[in-house]
């Protein structure tokens, strides 16, 4: 299993496709959450699903707009993939299961 | 920017990069949208969300060198050398030890000799007055004055803030403090109203309108501080003080570095009632203190109290002055221990220190292949020494466990030596300490070892022991057995001298003499009835009484006297002027020359005087008896000479003594025949108990009496006995060292020279002179020295002993014998030793 903030950012990433380095994950998850993410958070918890093995990393060349240090492009495994695919299926189910009358009173 | 800085020394390095470059990008974006100053705060926020676990670094990373690494190879390294030379290891740890145990032990008793009287709070405006008067030796200065004296300068001397009366020795030391049934000896004395206010002793309950006692006597005697106040007591030391003595205050238990040590306060109007004499402005009944004010100058006060006594009362002639009340502690001579016991602190551990420098010099050629491989690799010439100093420093520290052990179970022994009470306490100085003592060990050996050459060393040179090399280490084992011989010296001649005054012609006979006080509110009258019972008892041989002691003259009177031809500046000395009774003269056993000694039953007895050799000889009559002294206005006329004898300690020279005939006195003295002494005393005790009821029999023998009078000496002595020895030990161990070293380091040609027919005897000398003679040299430092050390010391002394030639002698043959006894321990063995085995090998 994994943490509501890991999904997000798992999702962010495949949204993101190919596209995904810190500050588009960022951008991304404040944008469709309305929530404000801090660099330290999204950083520890993409070190740590990197090391888990639902993402991988790769440095891109030096970018001259960012003081000449390298984007770090992140994208989701198979593993990952999967991950997610099996966290949306515990969701569904979840909701499958729902009494009607409870969504209704809402 | 400095938010960076903060990212880039604590964040992972393999994350760093990419981060930063997020930053950087974000920076941009927003310093173009929202202002540069708000990016620039965003950008702090978001460095310090990413200050945490998962982002900081591992600290082993953050200082990367290796000064860890260099600290355990020289732990390591120090400790395989401590393994491989044990003998060496054995000596250093075993004389740095000793040099421990007496520095600390002095340092305990230094610092609470320093600390003595400091702890009031105000120490620094504290002043006792004392007053100077002439005595037929010279001026002398005493701390007893007139009890108006305080209040008087508190009214006439604007610079007095408050001053107190204490009663001097008349009125104050150990006396009987009785309850109901319950009696304790306690000491106590006289003080007027200001004492607790001037002196920093904390008053825990109630206030000092009447007597004041001390939290533990309040406990002994009524079992609470509460149920002290309002209880009434009786006191008696040396007079019987007439009550009633209410108790009105309880105080904090006096602290240890107190030179008052007291459990119990009366008021000191109160004595007035028991001496009638005791207000008078001709007395010496007070001592008094005096509280000044910030900022007076000591130097124009003196000056302007100088001739106050004058003022009030024409007969005295005491000069007053003032000095700090704390200062009095250490000038009663103590001073000059305190330096005298740091010095030989610092000489023991010097000579430990020695030996270590010796040792550690002597085998520099084992170390020198371990100096030639480090430099050669580029070990700085630093880091050697720091190797080098790590080893003795480690050694100091070793030794200070092993000295605070020895000296936490020589401590009891230590205090009752010197009537202490020291605590060993472990402060960050006794560290500090022994560090630099590791330090200064370590840091001869330190340069001298770091500074070989390396290629040298390593083209298999051996290093012949430079000139200088060898004269340091002479020169070290020479201060080494000065210190010792000089101690050893000292400690001959303090003996000898302690020796000399215990057992010098007194003019009186001070074996089988018991002394005694009587007490409680007995009957002055039924003194006689009391002599009588007395003499009666069988085994006493005669008795009678005086004021005060023969062995403590300060608590005689004192007077001026004039005679017949005196001029006119005699008047102004004060004579001792002890009053005795009939028969004291023989009780004594003291010496007739001619006349006659008092007589019972003669009247007018009391316009009588004795006086002693040299008072008839000042005075210059021919023929003294029959002449007239004033005293005052009172006419004495002279009965008797008797042959001189010693009032007081034989620290001060013989000097004429008149004696005044006083019928009835509190002092009594009993001499007992030869002998068992055990049956008589019992009998003595059933009649004190029955004139005195109530009160137990306590007596001195007077032998004993003047034993205490040199107790300081006597400790200086016992404990300067085992400095010297102690000095002596560690010096010898150096020796030793040396000679298991030199021995070692020729064995080849111990055996070449065997080969060859030497005898073994033959070569014990030639091993042994090398180290024999500078313990020559040193003898020959030693005795100047101690000579003038010697001679200086004993001018505190009017009866010494000569500073004969063989007391040195004596001195050096110990020195010399030790040394060879230490040197041949060793070198015999190596000159027995097979040649065969050691030529063999290699």
């Amino acid at each position: 299993m994994i943490g509501e903030f890991e999904e997000l950012v798992l999702l962010a990433v495949g949204v993101l496709h190919g596209n995904a380095y810190g500050v588009t994950i960022k951008e991304e998850i404040e944008q469709r959450t309305k929530r404000d993410v801090t660099v330290g958070a999204l950083q520890v918890t993409l070190r740590r699903l990197e090391k888990k093995g639902f993402l991988t990393s790769k440095h891109a060349d030096p970018d001259t707009n960012r003081g000449g240090r390298p984007k770090l492009y992140f994208t989701l495994t198979a593993y990952g993939k999967k991950t997610l695919q099996e966290a949306l299926e515990v969701r569904i189910g979840f909701w499958k299961s729902l009494p009607e009358t409870i969504l209704k009173l809402n | 920017m400095r938010s960076l800085k903060f990212l880039r020394w604590f964040c992972k390095p393999e994350y760093l990069v990419d981060i930063e470059g997020d930053l950087l990008e974000m920076y941009e974006k927003r310093s173009k949208n929202i202002g540069q100053s708000k990016a620039n705060w965003l950008l702090w926020r978001d460095v310090i969300f990413l200050f945490r676990p998962g982002m900081i670094r591992t600290p082993e990373s953050i200082h990367s060198n290796n000064m860890i690494a260099i600290t355990h190879h020289n732990i390591l390294i120090s400790l395989r050398n401590f393994t491989r030379n044990k003998t060496a290891f054995f000596i250093n740890l075993g004389s740095l030890t000793s040099g421990l145990v007496c520095a600390l032990l002095i340092y305990l008793w230094v610092a609470d000799e320093v600390s003595m009287d400091k702890f009031h709070e105000n120490d620094a405006r504290l002043y006792r007055v004392n007053s100077t008067y002439m005595r037929p030796t010279g001026p002398s200065m005493i701390e007893w004055t007139p009890s108006p004296l305080a209040e008087a300068m508190v009214a006439e001397f604007p610079e007095v803030e408050r001053a107190v009366s204490m009663s001097s020795f008349r009125f104050t030391g150990v006396g009987i403090v009785s309850y109901e049934n319950k009696q304790f000896k306690t000491e106590g004395f006289f003080a007027s109203k200001d004492f607790f206010k001037v002196f920093s002793y904390p008053i825990l309950l109630g206030d000092n309108s009447g007597v004041m006692i001390s939290k533990s006597l309040a406990e002994r005697l009524f079992g609470s501080n509460d149920a002290a106040i309002g209880k009434m007591v009786e006191w008696n030391n040396r007079f019987w003080v007439k009550g009633p003595h209410i108790i009105s205050g309880v105080f904090e238990d006096v602290p240890k570095n107190s030179t008052e040590q007291f459990e119990i306060v009366f008021d000191y109007k109160k004595m007035y009632e028991t001496d009638v004499h005791s207000d008078k402005w001709n007395g010496g009944y007070a001592k008094t203190i005096l509280l000044l004010r910030d900022g007076v100058n000591i130097d124009e006060f003196n000056k302007k109290i100088a001739g106050f006594l004058k003022t009030k009362e024409q007969q005295n002639q005491g000069i007053l002055s003032v000095s700090l009340y704390s200062d009095k502690y250490l000038a009663d001579g103590r001073i000059y221990y305190v330096r005298l016991f740091s010095l030989v602190a610092i000489f023991t551990l010097a000579i430990a220190c020695i030996n270590f420098v010796n040792l550690s010099t002597a085998q520099a050629s084992r170390k020198m292949k371990e100096v030639g491989v480090k430099k050669t690799f580029g070990v700085s010439r630093a880091t050697l020494i720091g190797q080098f100093l790590s080893e003795s420093v480690m050694l100091a520290m070793m030794s200070l466990v092993l000295a605070l052990l020895i000296a936490f179970i020589l401590l009891p022994d230590f205090n009752q030596l010197t009537g202490k009470h020291l605590e060993l306490t472990i402060d960050s100085r006794i560290f500090l300490i022994t560090l630099m003592i590791g330090i200064a060990a370590g840091v001869y050996p330190a340069f001298f070892l770091s500074g070989f050459r390396p290629a040298s060393i390593l083209k298999g040179k051996i290093m012949n022991s430079s000139f200088a090399e060898v004269f340091t280490r002479k020169g070290l084992v020479i201060m080494q057995f000065t210190v010792s011989v000089i101690f050893i010296i000292g400690f001959m001649i303090i003996n000898k001298q302690i020796e000399f005054v215990q057992s010098k012609n007194l003019g009186y006979d001070k074996e089988n003499v018991v002394t005694f006080s009587r007490r409680g509110e007995f009957d002055w009258n039924n003194y006689e009835t009391l002599i009588r019972e007395i003499k009666s008892v069988p085994g006493v041989v005669d008795a009678s009484s005086m004021m005060g002691s023969v062995v403590n003259r300060e608590l005689s009177l004192h007077n001026g006297l004039t005679w017949e031809g005196a001029d006119a500046t005699v008047y102004q000395t004060m004579f001792p002027y002890p009053p005795v009774c009939h028969d004291w003269v023989e009780t004594m056993g003291i010496e007739l020359k001619e006349g006659r000694t008092f007589k019972k039953d003669l009247p007018n007895e009391d316009t009588k005087m004795i006086i002693n050799e040299t008072a008839a000889k000042m005075i210059g009559f021919e023929d003294p008896i029959g002449k007239i002294v004033m005293y005052g206005p009172d006419p004495k006329e002279i009965i008797g000479v008797v042959k001189d004898f010693k009032y007081g300690s034989l620290h001060t020279a013989m000097e004429p003594v008149f004696f005044e005939y006083r019928p009835i006195n509190t002092n009594i003295v009993v001499r007992l025949a030869n002998g068992s002494p055990q049956a008589t005393l019992e009998q003595l005790q059933i009649i004190y108990q029955k004139f005195h009821p109530g009160y137990p029999f306590e007596f001195t023998f007077l032998d004993d009496d003047y034993k205490k009078l040199y107790e300081s000496d006597t400790k200086v002595s016992m404990l300067s006995t085992y400095f010297a020895i102690l000095a002596t030990l560690i010096s010898c161990l150096g020796l030793f060292g040396l000679a298991v070293f030199s021995s070692e380091q020729r064995t080849k040609e111990i055996g070449i020279r065997k080969v060859l027919g030497a005898t073994t005897s033959g070569i014990v000398r030639l091993l042994a002179n090398d180290l024999v003679r500078p313990v020559f040299v040193s003898i020959l430092i030693a005795i100047p020295v101690s000579f003038f050390a010697a001679n200086s010391w004993l001018e505190g002394f009017a009866y010494k002993i000569e500073l004969s030639w063989w007391f040195f002698a004596i001195a050096g043959v110990i020195a010399i014998a030790l040394t060879w006894f230490t040197v041949a321990l060793q070198t015999v063995k190596a000159a027995r030793a097979n040649p065969v085995s050691s030529l063999k090998s290699e």
